[in-house]
């Protein structure tokens, strides 16, 4: 049993740090004020970027970077598209999922047969030896590969960067209410142009991740879906990178899950009575398939509780995310 | 040296613009794409003949393209109606899964002539999808829950289930491989006589026709207008945002419904696991081609029909990917939006000598 | 004072789409005086201070800054050359502090780099354990300004700043949980915290009641006597004659002149501003009021953050009566208006209309019940801007059966019907109801097709707010005159306004609105102006009276009336006065 929830466990942790580089970018999007619905779009780009890169080059470190850079690319027609020529978020959005999409199945067939060598696991310098040999949660948390520890490491950094720094000041007061931004001096479109590009090195941090560490090879569309769970994780943390952690970590868990859950056994005996009303029930929610709908429907029910609970349903959101901004309206 | 690029907010759209918009988009596009073809050692201009030259100028070619219309149209529509009273429905996949669903259940399980079946599965598709689109309409109506995040994330749910059905409770006929069995024959859609298309396509048409004349012509056509062009006034005058936006998606759903079944009857003849290659996604670029009306919506579904058509071809003549086709929409939808924004602003980009306010005007390109 | 000025704008021209809003504009300003910017809205007043502000690039023309040219690409070269804006609608982010709201844009770095005194100056080396070769340091510099924050030292010098100027303030709290009045000094703050030589004021007052502009009037002075200018742009008369040196008029994008407040009176103000003799009164015939058609009693409301804004009217109209409702905005008028027309929901009380109780019904049923409305907000609430003139003339009347045409609505009906508003209302600019926009319509033309809109159905009640804001002179008379001539026919009006004047000109009766309850009953006949205008700040005037809401406000309404030499609560004989008149 404690042999399974560690494995569990570390599932789990490796799971979730996709989600964390995602979400965490798309936060910094946000906060900005521009909705990014092109992360899909955008981890695919940085996973075949990064995996090809890494097999011309044989270094992986420099494929991760690649990785970043295809995404911070893809990010920048997002950006010329939403803050200079102000066209819809959504449309742009939706359109660089589908390029990405598009252009890595178009140009990934070639690749799919390569392998790499990908980042190895390791732990922590000095310390590390130590720290796994906590139990259940030693090796869990503590051996991981570099994308891992990295990804943990950004979670304050984000935090401070947003809540203690005068650019983060500016990041929030842009996303808010550009145009007081702009009045008090704040240069709006470079600060939104610096969100969105960000954001999308975070999800080619995320994809890169993806095919370098987490599964270390490439296969067509292998993203599955995890950026748009990333777009839903931003409203379930409330655009808040510490919440996006327990989130990510959340959703990590049910991925583990999902591909664990043969080896559940909760069946109720025979015996017991309702046990056949409740058996097959249980079956169908340990499902892994019905499984993954999970993390969309807990964002759902996240979304309406906070809306309920607060009747204002952009209680968290900035509140001038989806507007585009410019100086001459009048 | 100053380079000063000065935008400007157009009184009038000029004429050559409003019409060569289209036409920009397109050619824009496929030059665009153009790039990736020659990057697999494809000739574009013969692959573009292929796609667009071949696929329209033979019956084949035509009857392919009508019948990759009726999703497209339907659930074109399904963007479109909500679009127009101010809300994006970027659920319509999901949509057309739940309908696809319902009608390949009925289509299955209930042994009824050809007269009676095919409208009740119609019917039902119709009511999953709608009631599928019902949810994040109230969500949205009650509570003002963003309906663009609530759509799409029912989408994944939505295609989760067909998923588990097919290899599960609905499994049926193919052995392993996941599937639903197959359509009874009192199901699937019979073939127009002349045209060789199935009847899905009149039942596109006739959703086309129906939502041009409910927009239009009716009372709830001025109300979904207006609620889409200020809620709050709407609100103020005493009509119903709740009712419209109800009313929005559980039409704009059932169409999509309606659409996932149509694909299942007509060309498919059972469910299978994403059987849909996106079209509800697809549907998106559609509606904001045909974003004024009805009619245009499925003009725009005939044009991206015939891309995948095309697309299909090329994969087989020249073995260029079919993922070409998501390349050269995104490219689509990229040429249409750079295209409106020239259509708003007039651009004015200018190279001065001198440096700024040498003698005190006021900003040196102003 | 040097002859020479201190800000001289020469020649601007600036043009949107379809609308010249400055051309061959003059404007200058001196050192250290208070310079009324005096026009009516849409005369170009907002434009020039963008301009000057850098928020617009001028099509043409030159400003000129004590003596230096001033070019200006954005706010932030404005705020570095000294000029500061206080705007009409508050740039604030309310989730962010106070101190946050204040300091962005400054990139104030974490203590350690300040190089600001306690004083506030911008130099001087403030107490560092850092190195001076790091501290001075540009590049160490360029990254502390970004990614630290130095928020505690701001705080204590704005905390500092508003002592010496008299304001009381919490740096700490989000600027969400201040009010109006709090926060226009955060705005001010803003200002005084970047050191301007010149401050420019939108429409200061617009929010304020009168003896929070008092207040506002004597820390202006303070201000001007310690060498700032200060630009006071508004479009009320009284404003103007009592604070500024010198004035300026701005008529339809034009300067019309410059003229030493104490040298003119009201009336020529007004005249310079309008171009012709404006008639201030108008006929009102006698008119034998009817049946009640409002009645509504204990009425109370919540406002949008969910804070009671109404606590118990009691209100009656008859038809052919209008009965007036004075007060200073923000004091329950927008969800007295929203409740009457059904748009909000009482939380308590009733309301009938025609003897019909419609407490708790939605919206539809006023609007099929016979009450009509014209929002404050007529761009927000009361039209579809970018659907047609006949779309917003049909709006509340689709549903009658002589649009029917079969199961479809009758367009063509609707067409004439559109028509017929438009050409008895006079609204100009309609070639075609079924093509022209309403966003197109100027703001009178577009308030007349409202008023149209709402009046051609005859109803039994009409629920007026602010019918008159932000609309030319020659067509608040005819909306006025159209009031009036509804309440011929028998409609019962509740007509809010800020206007003093079109109340009394128009009311049957006269009420005034106080923190959500009604303070004051009279006619205009009756009725004593300054008592109605102390009424509308709170004050209570009869010695020995219940104390009105907290002292603060008793305070005042000793200011607002020191001529009155009127007694407090306690019965004690005001104190002196607060100064800032002229």
């Amino acid at each position: 049993m404690v042999g399974f929830a560690a494995g569990l466990l570390d599932a789990a942790v490796r799971a979730s740090t996709v989600f964390i580089f995602a979400a965490l970018g798309e936060i910094i999007s946000e906060r900005g004020g521009v909705l990014n619905l092109g992360v899909e779009g955008m981890m695919l780009v940085g996973a075949l970027g990064g995996f090809a890169t890494t097999v011309v080059t044989g270094n992986y470190w420099l494929g991760f970077a690649a990785g970043m850079a295809m995404g911070a690319a893809l990010a920048l027609i997002h950006a010329f598209l939403c803050i200079t020529l102000k066209s819809s978020q959504v449309i742009s959005g939706v359109m660089l999922t589908l390029l990405g999409t598009g252009l890595t199945t178009y140009f990934g067939t070639d690749w799919v047969n390569e392998s790499i060598d990908g980042f190895p696991q390791m732990t922590l310098p000095l310390v590390g030896q130590y720290l796994v040999e906590i139990p259940v949660v030693g090796e869990a948390l503590f051996r991981s590969t570099a994308p891992d520890f990295i990804a943990l490491a950004l979670v304050p950094t984000v935090w401070w960067f947003l809540f203690r720094t005068n650019l983060g000041l500016e990041v929030i007061s842009v996303g808010e209410d550009p145009e007081t931004a702009d009045t008090m001096g704040v240069d709006v479109f470079k600060m939104r142009y610096l969100c969105v590009l960000l954001g999308g090195a975070f999800a080619g941090a995320a994809g890169a991740h993806l095919s370098l560490a987490f599964s270390q090879l490439w296969a067509t569309g292998m993203v599955a879906g995890r950026g748009w769970i990333a777009v839903a994780l931003v409203i379930f943390a409330q655009w808040r990178p510490e919440r996006a952690l327990v989130g990510a970590y959340l959703f990590g868990l049910l991925d583990a899950l999902q591909l664990r859950s043969q080896g559940i056994d909760l069946a109720l005996d025979a015996g017991a009575p309702l046990s056949g009303v409740v058996n097959p029930v249980l079956e169908l929610l340990m499902h892994p398939t019905i499984m993954s709908t999970y993390p969309y429907l807990a964002t759902i029910v996240v979304l309406v509780v906070t809306v309920v609970r607060f009747d204002d349903s952009r209680l968290g959101a900035p509140s001038a995310l989806l507007e585009p901004y410019s100086r001459e309206t009048d | 040296m100053n380079l000063s690029v000065e935008l400007e907010a157009r009184e009038d759209v000029p004429a050559w613009l409003v019409y060569g918009t289209p036409v920009f988009t397109v050619v824009g596009a496929l030059a665009l794409s153009a790039v990736a073809l020659v990057a697999l050692s494809v000739n574009p201009v013969a692959a573009y003949g292929t796609m667009f030259v071949e696929t329209l100028t033979n019956p084949f070619g035509l009857r392919q393209t009508a019948t990759r219309t009726v999703p497209l149209a339907l659930t074109g529509l399904a963007v479109y109606l909500p679009l127009r009273a101010g809300l994006w429905n970027v659920g319509a996949e999901g949509q057309l899964y739940m309908g696809a669903i319902v009608g390949t259940w009925i289509g299955i399980n209930v042994s009824l002539p050809m007269v009676a079946l095919i409208p009740l599965a119609i019917l039902g598709a119709g009511v999953a999808g709608g009631l599928w689109a019902g949810i994040p309409a109230y969500l949205r109506a009650k509570w003002d829950v963003n309906e663009i995040i609530t759509t799409l994330l029912l989408t994944f749910v939505a295609v989760q289930i067909a998923s588990y059905l097919v290899r599960g409770p609905m499994q049926g006929g193919l052995g392993n491989i996941p599937g639903s069995a197959e359509l009874l024959d009192a199901a699937k859609y019979p073939t127009i006589p002349v045209l060789e298309v199935h009847a899905g396509f009149l039942v596109a048409l006739l959703a086309v026709a129906v939502t041009a004349v409910l927009v239009a012509r009716t009372r709830m056509g001025f109300e979904v207008t207006f609620v889409g062009s200020n809620p709050l006034a709407a609100a103020q005058a005493g009509m119903s945002t709740a009712r419209v936006y109800l009313f929005v998606f559980l039409v704009g759903g059932a169409f999509a419904g309606i659409g996932g079944f149509s694909e299942i009857s007509g060309v498919q003849g059972r469910l299978r696991p994403a059987f849909s290659p996106d079209y509800g996604f697809t549907a998106i670029p559609i509606a904001l081609l045909g974003r004024n009306g009805a009619v245009r919506v499925l003009l725009a579904a005939i044009f991206f029909a015939v891309l995948f058509v095309g697309g299909s071809r090329l994969e087989v003549s020249y073995g260029v990917p079919a993922a070409l086709i998501d390349v050269i929409q995104a490219l689509v939808i990229l040429c249409l939006i750079t295209a409106e924004f020239f259509k708003r602003y007039s651009v004015d980009v200018a190279l001065d000598d001198e440096p700024a306010a040498a003698d005190g005007e006021p900003g040196g390109a102003a | 004072m040097d002859e020479d000025p201190f800000l001289r704008m020469s020649g601007v021209r600036k043009e949107f789409p379809g609308v010249v809003a400055n051309d061959d504009v003059d404007f200058s300003v001196r050192r250290g005086e208070i310079h009324g910017l005096l026009g009516e809205n849409g005369a170009g007043k907002s434009t020039l201070m963008k301009v000057l502000y850098g928020l617009y690039d001028a099509d043409a023309g030159s400003v000129h800054l004590g003596g230096e040219p001033l070019d200006l690409d954005s706010p932030q070269d404005a705020i570095d050359r000294g000029i500061g804006m206080v705007h009409q609608h508050f740039k604030l982010i309310p989730r962010l502090s106070v101190a946050e709201n204040v300091v962005l844009g400054e990139r104030e770095p974490a203590g350690p780099f300040r190089e600001r005194s306690d004083t506030g100056s911008t130099t001087g080396d403030a107490d560092s354990w850092l190195p001076d070769s790091i501290r001075h340091n540009r590049v160490a510099r360029a990254l502390a300004e970004r990614f630290t924050i130095g928020l505690d030292a701001s705080a204590a010098e704005i905390e500092a700043l508003a002592d010496d100027y008299g304001f009381d303030v919490d740096v700490r709290a989000p600027v969400g949980e201040l009010d109006v009045g709090e926060r226009q000094r955060v705005e001010i703050l803003k200002a005084l915290y970047r050191d301007v030589d010149l401050l420019i004021l939108d429409e200061p007052t617009a929010v304020l009641t009168p003896a929070e502009a008092e207040r506002l009037f004597e820390t202006l002075r303070t201000l001007a006597d310690s060498g700032i200018s200060i630009i006071f742009i508004t479009h009320k008369l009284a404003e103007a004659t009592a604070i500024t040196d010198r004035v300026t008029v701005l008529r339809e994008g034009e300067t019309v002149g410059t003229v030493e407040t104490g040298s003119v009176d009201q009336a020529e103000l007004a005249r310079l501003m309008v171009g012709r003799e404006v008639l201030f009164s108008l006929d009102k015939e006698r008119v034998e009021p009817g049946d009640p058609v409002l009645d509504a009693s204990g009425l109370r409301a919540e406002d949008d953050r969910g804070i009671e804004a109404l606590s118990g009217i009691d209100l009656s109209v008859r038809a052919g009566e209008i009965v007036g409702i004075a007060g200073v905005s923000g004091n329950g008028q927008r969800e007295l208006a929203e409740a009457l027309a059904g748009v909000r929901d009482p939380t308590a009380g009733t309301i009938a209309v025609d003897g019909r109780d419609l407490t708790g019904e939605p919206t539809r049923a006023f609007v099929d019940g016979g009450v009509s409305f014209v929002p404050e907000d007529r761009h927000e609430y009361g039209c579809a801007e970018e659907l047609s003139v006949m779309h917003n003339a049909a709006l509340k009347e689709l549903r009658d059966d002589r649009f029917d045409d079969g199961p479809f609505l009758d367009y063509d009906e609707l067409e004439r019907y559109a028509e017929e508003i438009v050409d008895e209302f006079d609204v100009r600019g309609v070639h075609d109801v079924r093509e022209v926009p309403a966003g197109d319509l100027s703001g009178g033309n577009l308030q007349k097709l409202i008023l149209g809109r709402e009046l051609t159905r005859d109803p039994d009640l009409l629920v007026a707010h602010q019918p008159t804001r932000g609309v030319d002179v020659g067509a608040i008379e005819f909306l006025r005159e159209a009031i009036l001539d509804q309440r011929a026919e028998g409609t019962g009006t509740v007509l809010i306004s800020e206007d003093l004047d079109e109340l009394f000109d128009l009311s049957d009766r006269l009420l005034v609105i106080y923190e959500g309850e009604i303070v004051h009953e009279t006619t205009p006949e009756a009725a004593d102006r300054e008592r109605v205008g102390m009424r509308m700040t709170g004050g209570v005037g009869d010695g020995g009276s219940a104390a009105s809401s907290g002292g603060a406000d008793a305070d005042a309404a000793d200011r607002a009336m020191t001529d009155g030499g009127g007694v407090d609560a306690d019965g004690d004989a005001g104190e002196g006065p607060g100064g800032g008149h002229r």
